[in-house]
């Protein structure tokens, strides 16, 4: 794909006047603006840092991406398979729809489900795609050594597991299937140097295949060496 | 998938008094195959009478009820004659209930309960019924040497299993929920969320699962509605509604969950 094609091409990520609040009911009600106009564009094979103090909204933004905080205001246009989709604005059925097939997440934590091993886990979005149990338990095998999870653990579920071990379940879980947009919460926070180093690898092989990353990453050399561009998000005055 | 794909379940305005008390008030939804839909809130909020009302259980006062069977016909199921009903009942709908001895007979082994619904459906060969029965049970991880067995010689985690079985066995197309593990011990709860979780998936059954456990609605469901006094008051994919509650009533149970 030449550099004149690629940027012809529609961003697989736009978002215009993005607003949020949280209204706390159990705290009389408070408002905390924590979000207010915020805009970006990002296209294919790029990488995005969000940058900003503690508290500045960093992940409520990632959140809102994914559709997982609700925005008040604004649109998040998506490009997927079938189409542009606003997450700001779609039906929950679109929007599963549009998650299932564009967005590879990542979450600071993994929610472990009780009973299911690690394999089934990291292979599960490779069986909603379609591909045979076979093919999947391969890459997903292959994933998880890239990662250094040792075998041992492949087969039970990863509730027992280090934070280390856990994050990196989840970085194979979202890492697994190529999708339009990657969004990273924190995705070394747990590492040690050279699993970092595999995770730098892993997001650069994403971003090479044409994924879109955006993405909070506090570790400034891991930020240097993935990120294209970053946002800032500065704290609102309340 | 799209929103123009007809919808399996479609229910308006849906309205229930009990006296001068609402069961249910104005509660609308859309369903579509294979998605898991939790319905939460304490205890009289109406998650139940809206459950019971959705199997053609109840007949409501004010509100429309339509559902679409695997041959793409679209019944209004308040107008159904009886008979028409009781088809739907045991061909395309599974009803469990909270305790597992309403939806169970009791007086008969577990694999004549099992069976129960192929043998109403017609099937007449009793080497298949047997087969499927021992498959059924397998497959809810119980034991199928105890096949003749009373279910009222099973735990109550064992007879849950045993009236799911009892449900599924005819391949029904939807599934209605009504606070299944809530009975059962941590452990046994578990595992049956985790058989219940892969059998929504294999089978691509449309559920409405009512749950007052918030850790129940956030591993099966897709989508989520919370009932507060009889009225919707919240709607959203789970993880919205959990992670970003916007009514005072969701955010109070959301924030009452102690963290683990």
């Amino acid at each position: 794909m030449s550099a004149a094609i690629k940027h012809a091409d529609p961003p697989v990520l736009e978002v215009n006047g993005l607003g949020k609040s949280y209204q706390l009911h159990l705290q009389d009600g408070l408002v905390i603006e924590v979000l207010r106009d915020i805009s970006l564009r990002l296209n294919a094979g790029q990488c995005m840092a969000i940058t900003g103090p503690s508290g500045a909204g960093k992940s409520t933004l990632l959140r809102c991406l994914v559709g997982n905080a609700r925005a008040d205001s604004g649109h998040i246009w998506l490009s997927t398979p079938k189409g542009r989709v606003d997450i700001a604005n779609a039906t929950e059925r679109t929007l599963l729809r549009a998650r299932r097939e564009a967005i590879g997440w990542v979450s600071q934590f993994l929610r472990a489900i009780p009973r299911v091993s690690t394999i089934d886990i990291v292979t599960d979005p490779l069986l909603a795609d379609g591909i045979q149990p076979e093919e999947a338990r391969h890459r997903a095998e292959v994933l998880l050594t890239r990662l250094n999870l040792p075998a041992r653990l492949w087969n039970l579920p990863p509730a027992t597991f280090s934070g280390g071990e856990q994050q990196r379940v989840n970085l194979a879980r979202g890492l697994i299937c190529p999708r339009p947009l990657l969004l990273l919460d924190e995705p070394t926070a747990s590492l040690d140097f050279e699993n970092r180093d595999r995770v730098i690898e892993l997001i650069h092989a994403a971003k090479s295949a044409g994924s879109a990353v955006i993405g909070i990453f506090h570790d400034p050399i891991v930020r240097d060496a993935v990120a294209d561009h970053c946002l800032e998000v500065k704290p609102l005055v309340c | 998938m799209s929103d123009l794909d007809p919808p399996l379940l479609r229910a308006t305005g849906l309205t229930v008094r009990y006296g001068d008390r609402y069961g249910c008030q104005d509660v609308s939804l859309t369903l579509w195959p294979g998605e898991v839909l939790a319905v939460v809130g304490e205890s009289g909020s109406g998650k139940t009478t809206l459950l019971r009302v959705l199997a053609g259980r109840i007949t409501p006062q004010a509100g429309t009820l339509h559902y679409r069977d695997a041959a793409n016909h679209e019944y209004d199921v308040f107008a159904l004659p009886d008979a028409a009903r009781r088809r739907l009942e045991r061909t395309e709908w599974a009803f469990v209930h909270q305790n597992p001895r309403d939806g169970l007979r009791m007086a008969v082994s577990a694999g004549a309960n099992t069976g129960e619904r192929l043998m109403a459906n017609g099937v007449r060969h009793w080497g298949s019924i047997r087969a499927s029965t021992r498959q059924w049970m397998e497959r809810v991880e119980l034991e199928t040497a105890r096949i003749d067995e009373s279910p009222a010689t099973f735990s109550g985690g064992m007879q849950q299993r045993l009236q799911i079985a009892r449900n599924l066995i005819s391949g029904p197309r939807l599934a209605l929920l009504d606070e299944p593990t809530s009975a059962l011990d941590v452990s046994v709860q578990a595992r049956l969320l985790d058989l219940l979780r892969g059998l929504t998936r294999s089978l691509g059954l449309a559920t409405v699962i009512v749950t007052h456990d918030l850790a129940v609605a956030r591993l099966l469901a897709q989508r989520m509605m919370v009932m507060k006094d009889g009225k919707v008051v919240e709607t959203g994919l789970t993880d919205q509604v959990l992670d970003d509650p916007h009514h005072p009533y969701t955010q109070l149970l959301v924030a009452s969950v102690p963290q683990g």
